[in-house]
């Protein structure tokens, strides 16, 4: 697939790179020398048993957790030290496995925070409602009532974020991971807790962003037919080590992978 | 220096750094298991010495004396934990650390009450003529004191390592679910720990005050210098404060027998900083690398009054202002003085609410950035023939930029460092302005400084100066306002509710905080300018630690997150000894003064009782009304 140019960025090199990556907490190897690199406007899916590593990879490639090995390229770019601020800035942004939207501030305003990072405006500058403030407020509320019509939460823009219900929850996240117009999307389980109806909707919005954005998404969860549905390529990790990679239909068939998921081989 | 005077320097600092230790001890032991920083602690130790002084000036011999006064102690932190910690349950770690600092003030309180504030002598256990050890004196109480330290090393050593529930409890302070497996809950390892922080503090203080004096103005300093031993020893060890009190201890006995004793306070306050800053991890412990903080913090609850802002505030705000104009000119002289102070009061608070409330950071010395405006004010009109409103400015551009560089240091750390931090600052300035006689005039302070004017208005009489006030309350108040509803208050809301995930918003969160800490600073300043402005004299009585207290309680009174509710905390906290002189009789006396204080500590424990409750049926209101609000959408529809 030929990714979109959108101007500014080299076409060509991958929008994710691991290299190596390792985890270490005391003495358990959390992720063990995982490498697998993601393009620009394609859906991966990182899949493996519960304990696996797949969040505390997401942790890593989103500035979360300091790898103990390896390095993450983002635009073919290492950045030290790599926070979370700092991944945002690289554009590589993520939801979580436990909703994390914030509890005080209404459904808007949570996607609103999703473009904080569209530009910086010092605390002097808001108090004294400076030109640049008033931009960046009309730019974050473009962005919010652009993705909250796309994802269909306008009816719920001014409700408390955290009293909604856990799909509309989930679908928030993203529109706030999305306002940050970023190169890269981490899923941490998108789909858990959704019905089916729910869940085709959110593959149908995941598959539309993909295409209309040149955004890549990489999405970790454990309902294999939403993913099967979704995702162009699968990385499967078991026991922090990556075992397989490839097209979905291929990895249903790949031995490793069986037996990673049965227990036999 | 001789050998000898360098010997009985060592001695004394030991002794010292004996008593440290075990209020460090207390510290690292509560914070392991509840997270909790306790700020009563000191005042534990302060306690154990004050009841044992009163024990025996009511005819109780001495060997039942202490061990009363420390079991009183282990009574009275189990009693806290159970009766106030554990009603708050919804509390979050900021609003249960300002509860302990209610826990001290009304320790505090209630023994100023109870017994004043003069100093208690005590006999020694077992004479008191000194030793001699090649010409260095020791007395026989220092042995006492370092033989209880160690006999209580000993016990606790072989608790923790060699009986099931010392194993259990040591697992139980890392891992909440691992003490749950082997059956104790974290409410019962919460209330062991702090009867245990009263114990040790109780006994390090009963066995120390025959050296000194039983008093209660110990509390504050022996809780920054226990905290800084267990700071230097690393809050997660177990033995580290021990180390960590008897170095203190040392290098302040040092520093005062071979500097200057004038600036004891100064140099071990800012070696405090200096470990805070340099080495949060303490000098023994390690940091750990890599581990997920994944604990979402939970919400600072509203206070008394709501929590959004809204355009009503507004509304709200002006129709107080009318009612506080009128007041004005109705009101009683010594009325509007109240009405005055409560102004300068709220000024600090509006800072305070964005410090503590926004970016949930605790400071206990906004005294310090009034100091810098009060002497600002005070030196450059004065000695400068600065006009007032360039001495207001300056000061407030150097709190600023003060609050820039603690903050710059302090916010790179998790946690409740700046409470500690800002104290210690404060305690440092305290001491500058009594001895850089020059700038400050000592403490005597500089008297005649000229009322506030501009263009040449003067504002003298207290209606001028009201006015005055009010408009600077207005501004800050706006001040405020605009940057709680602007984009930055958005990701201070956002931070608070949950930082790692507004940090993966881009948002930086180390800025957020020195940002809210700075304009904290410059209001402070402003209040200390108007309030010599009004007073014609700088000196740095009152902004000492008491007047933390009073910000502290204002704040919570008002509610964390309501700027509008500042003016009504400090009303509050202003009217108060009114109120007590009015009921009680004086409040000016020693037992009034207690009496103060003992209300003060109650109210913050009851309020933030009362939020940690009110949260939970706020959160659930908005779900039902959230709920009844979509079925109506649901019904419109169809
Ligand atoms: N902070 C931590 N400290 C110690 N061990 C951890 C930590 N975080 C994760 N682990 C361990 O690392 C391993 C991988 O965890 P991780 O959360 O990445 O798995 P996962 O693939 O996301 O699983 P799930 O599908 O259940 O979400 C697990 O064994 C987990 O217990
Ligand atoms: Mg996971």
């Amino acid at each position: 697939m030929t990714p979109v140019d959108d101007g500014e960025r080299p076409v060509t090199s991958p929008v994710l790179q691991v290299e190596e990556l390792s985890v270490q907490f005391g003495g358990l190897c959390a992720v063990d020398e995982v490498s697998f690199s993601v393009e620009p406007a394609e859906i991966v899916g990182l899949i493996g048993p519960n304990g696996a590593g797949k969040t505390t990879t997401f942790n890593c490639i989103s500035g979360v957790i300091v790898p103990t090995e390896g390095n993450i390229l983002i635009q073919g770019q290492t950045v030290t030290p790599f926070t979370p601020e700092r991944a945002c800035a690289m554009g590589v942004l993520r939801t979580f496995q436990n909703v994390r939207l914030f509890g005080e501030l209404s459904l808007r305003e949570n996607i609103m925070m999703g473009a904080y990072s569209a530009g910086r405006c010092s605390m002097v500058s808001a108090m004294l409602r400076l030109p640049i403030h008033a931009r960046l407020e009309r730019e974050a509320a473009e962005r919010a009532d652009h993705w909250m019509d796309l994802l269909g939460l306008m009816d719920y823009a001014d409700a408390g974020a955290t009293s909604l219900p856990l799909g509309l929850q989930r679908v928030a996240e993203l529109a706030r991971a999305m306002a940050a117009n970023p190169q890269i999307v981490l899923l941490d389980e998108p789909g858990a807790g959704l019905n089916k109806v729910e869940k085709e909707r959110l593959s149908d919005i995941l598959r539309s962003i993909a295409a209309e954005t040149n955004c890549a998404l990489l999405v970790v969860d454990h309902d294999m037919g939403l993913v099967m549905g979704l995702v162009e390529r699968l990385v499967v990790l078991d026991f922090g080590k990556l075992i397989a990679q490839g097209v979905p239909e291929e990895m249903v068939r790949h031995p490793d992978v069986v037996e990673a998921y049965l227990g036999v081989a | 220096m001789d050998l000898v005077s360098l010997g009985q320097i060592v001695i004394s600092g030991l002794a010292n750094g004996a008593l440290y230790a075990f209020v460090g001890l207390g510290f690292s032991l509560i914070s392991r298991s509840t997270g909790i920083i306790n700020f009563a602690q000191g005042d534990f130790a302060m306690l154990g010495a004050v009841l044992t002084g009163f024990l025996v000036a009511g005819g109780i011999p001495l060997i039942l004396a202490v061990p009363l006064a420390v079991l009183v102690c282990g009574l009275v932190g189990g009693g806290l934990h159970v009766l106030a910690i554990q009603r708050a349950e919804r509390a979050n770690m900021a609003q249960l650390i300002i509860m302990t600092i209610g826990f001290a003030i009304l320790i505090q309180g209630a023994v100023t009450w109870g017994w004043g504030s003069d100093p208690i002598a005590i006999p020694a256990f077992t004479g008191s003529a000194p030793l001699d050890l090649f010409g260095v004196t020791i007395l026989p109480q220092q042995l006492w004191l370092v033989g209880t330290l160690a006999l209580v090393t000993a016990l606790m050593w072989f608790f923790f390592q060699r009986t099931v529930l010392g194993l259990a409890l040591r697992a139980g302070a890392s891992n909440p679910l691992g003490a749950a497996f082997v059956g104790i809950n974290h409410k019962r390892l919460g209330a062991y720990s702090f009867v245990a922080g009263g114990l040790l503090g109780g006994l390090g203080g009963a066995v120390w005050a025959p050296i000194a004096f039983a008093q209660v103005d110990i509390g504050i300093a022996l809780g920054l210098k226990g905290f800084t031993a267990a700071a230097l020893g690393g809050f997660g060890t177990t033995f580290g404060p021990i180390a960590g009190g008897l170095i203190f201890g040392l290098v302040e006995s040092l520093a005062a027998g071979l500097i200057s004793s004038a600036y004891t306070d100064a140099i071990s306050y800012g070696l405090l900083l200096v470990v805070l800053i340099a080495r949060p991890q303490g000098l023994l412990g390690k940091i750990k690398r890599g581990a997920v903080d994944d604990h979402r913090e939970e919400v600072l609850s509203a206070g008394l009054l709501a929590t959004r802002l809204s355009r009503q505030d507004f509304i709200r705000f002006s129709v107080a202002v009318v009612v506080l104009l009128l007041l004005s000119v109705i009101l009683a002289a010594s009325w509007k003085t109240a009405a005055l102070f409560a102004g300068i009061t709220a000024i600090v608070v509006i800072g305070m609410v964005l410090l503590t409330g926004f970016a949930g950071q605790i400071s206990l010395g906004q005294g310090t950035f009034m100091m810098v405006g009060a002497y600002a004010s005070g030196y450059l009109t004065l000695k400068q023939g600065w006009p007032p409103i360039a001495a207001i400015a300056f000061g407030m551009v150097f709190a600023g930029l003060l609050a820039l560089v603690l903050g710059r240091f302090i916010f790179r750390l998790r946690g409740y460092y700046l409470a500690m931090a800002s104290l210690s600052l404060l305690m440092i300035f305290q001491t500058l302005a009594r001895e850089l006689h020059g700038i400050t005039g000592g403490p005597n302070g500089l008297p005649g400084i000229a009322p506030f004017n501009i263009f040449g208005m003067q504002f003298f009489s207290d209606d001028e100066v009201f006015f005055v006030i009010l408009v600077a309350t207005l501004l800050c108040l706006i001040a405020g306002l605009s940057i709680t509803r602007s984009r930055v208050g958005r990701a201070l809301l956002a931070m608070r509710s949950d930082e790692l995930a507004a940090r993966a918003c881009g948002a930086n969160v180390v800025r957020l905080k020195i940002g809210a800490f700075v304009f904290a600073a410059a209001c402070a300043s402003l209040a200390g300018s108007l309030y010599v402005h009004y007073l014609g004299i700088a000196n740095p009585l009152p902004f000492s630690f008491k007047s933390s207290i009073e910000h502290i309680v204002a704040l919570t009174l008002g509610g964390f997150l309501a700027l509008y509710g500042s003016y009504f905390g400090a009303a509050v906290v202003v009217a108060l000894p009114s109120v007590i002189t009015t009921v009680f009789g004086d409040a000016d006396t020693q037992a009034g003064a207690g009496l103060k204080f003992l209300l003060f500590g109650l109210l913050v424990i009851v309020v933030i009782i009362l939020q940690s409750n009110g949260n939970t049926r706020r959160g659930s209101e908005r779900v039902r009304g959230w709920l009844r609000s979509g079925l109506r959408l649901k019904t419109a529809e169809t």
